[in-house]
């Protein structure tokens, strides 16, 4: 075995020389999945890379988000604790996933309200402000105008379609944007 | 000093006391409160000059064999009480926990107290509540009192002779026998040790919906959580 002894400056306290192994087998990677050695393969880089260049991004909006979580959000636990996932794809999760979701949003799924987050201002508004009683009126009107251009009617003696319900809604779907 | 029994004269349901009657009955009672008086009188009292020391047993012996036990003191007297001693001749022998037993002739009438300095055999359990396992066991050791069992609130045994770090600071809970106790110089006692708190911090699980799985996976380690089985459905 090789070693390179390497001298560490004096206000390193502790060790004053470090050893790094240069020996001829370095460890490796033992990559293991379902207790069998995943197999190594040999590629072609030069089609692996016109394989690559010929394929689309998939962008993150597109990317599986998680819709359960083995520990519930709130739950106090230990450090170290192991939290399983499952996740969808944002286009098929419906909106009524939510609680208290708007009516005109309930069979739908969270891609529906994409155009929403497309709108500079709208987009705005639902990242300012964590209540519905919280947005200022003028913001509140333009937002309603643009709940109205995807769908979401707004009307406050329906308790089902209130702007709170819209708001809240939009912020839910937004949860699951970017 | 005699007892007489005084004359026992009844009477039937309906008559009444007379005042022969009466007067007997108060005669009675004055000759019986001059006989306490002057058995107590003449009792022999037993001082034990160490302080603190009362439940010890003191006892006379005659010598035909017959064992009088004397009367505990009653606060605030320190004095046990030999009653009703005749004349003659007497050992006193007095035994105290954490003491010899000490023994004394005399010869009743006694005119003043007999005095007992006791010797102490072992030593009196130390007040170890809220000290440390450590100096609790240094303190034993310097009275030469041994330990023979240590648990700690789990019910766990600790070794006496060698608690481990982890249980040196803690303080102790309860000891047996209680402070004060004398412990014969064979005798073992026995400590309750608060157990070594193992204090995990704890963190709050996060909302993970709509994350993305690397997101979601850095929310979780960034807390010190572990990302575990992800499925991913379509």
């Amino acid at each position: 075995m090789a070693l390179n002894i390497k001298n560490v400056p004096a206000a390193q306290a502790g060790s004053a020389v470090e050893f790094v192994d240069l020996s001829a087998k370095p460890t490796k990677a033992k990559i293991v999945r379902q207790g069998f050695d995943v197999p190594e393969v040999q590629l072609d880089t030069k089609k692996v890379d016109q394989f690559v260049g010929d394929l689309t991004q998939i962008l993150p909006k597109d990317l599986p988000r998680v819709v359960s979580q083995a520990v519930p959000a709130g739950t106090k636990v230990v450090a170290g604790t192991v939290v399983d996932l499952v996740l969808a794809p944002r286009t098929k999760i419906p909106f009524d996933v939510f609680s208290g979701v708007h009516m005109d949003l309930a069979a739908k799924n969270l891609d529906a309200i994409d155009p929403l987050f497309a709108n500079a201002a709208a987009r705005k508004t639902l990242q300012t402000y964590d209540s519905a009683d919280a947005v200022p009126q003028a913001e509140k009107d333009a937002l309603k105008t643009a709940f109205q251009s995807v769908g979401i009617t707004v009307d406050e003696s329906n308790p089902n379609r209130t702007f709170q319900k819209a708001f809240d809604s939009a912020r839910g779907g937004m949860a699951f944007q970017g | 000093m005699p007892i007489s029994v005084p004359a026992q004269k009844t009477v039937s349901p309906g008559e009444p006391v007379t005042a022969e009657g009466w007067n007997a009955i108060v005669g009675g009672v004055t000759t019986l409160v001059q006989y306490l008086n002057a058995t107590e009188a003449t009792g022999v009292h037993v001082v034990i000059k160490n302080p603190g020391v009362t439940d010890a047993r003191v006892a006379a012996t005659r010598d035909d064999g017959v064992t009088y036990e004397a009367v505990p003191p009653v606060p605030p007297g320190t004095d046990f009480i030999l009653a009703g001693l005749r004349p003659g001749a007497y050992t006193v022998r007095v035994e105290a926990p954490g003491f010899s037993p000490a023994t004394s002739s005399i010869t009743a009438p006694v005119a003043g107290p007999v005095e007992f300095s006791l010797e102490a055999n072992g030593a009196f359990m130390p007040p170890l509540f809220g000290l440390t396992l450590r100096a609790a066991l240094q303190t034993l050791s310097g009275q030469k009192i041994a330990v023979s069992r240590i648990l700690d609130v789990a019910g766990r045994d600790v070794a006496p002779a060698n608690p481990g770090s982890e249980y040196n600071d803690q303080p102790i809970l309860a000891q047996l026998p209680p402070a004060g106790t004398a412990v014969p110089p064979e005798g073992q006692i026995q400590l309750v040790v608060s157990t070594p708190l193992q204090v995990q911090p704890s963190v709050e699980v996060p909302s993970l919906a709509g994350l993305t799985l690397s997101e979601a996976q850095k929310a979780l380690e960034a807390i010190g959580l572990v990302l575990g089985k992800v499925v991913t459905k379509t």
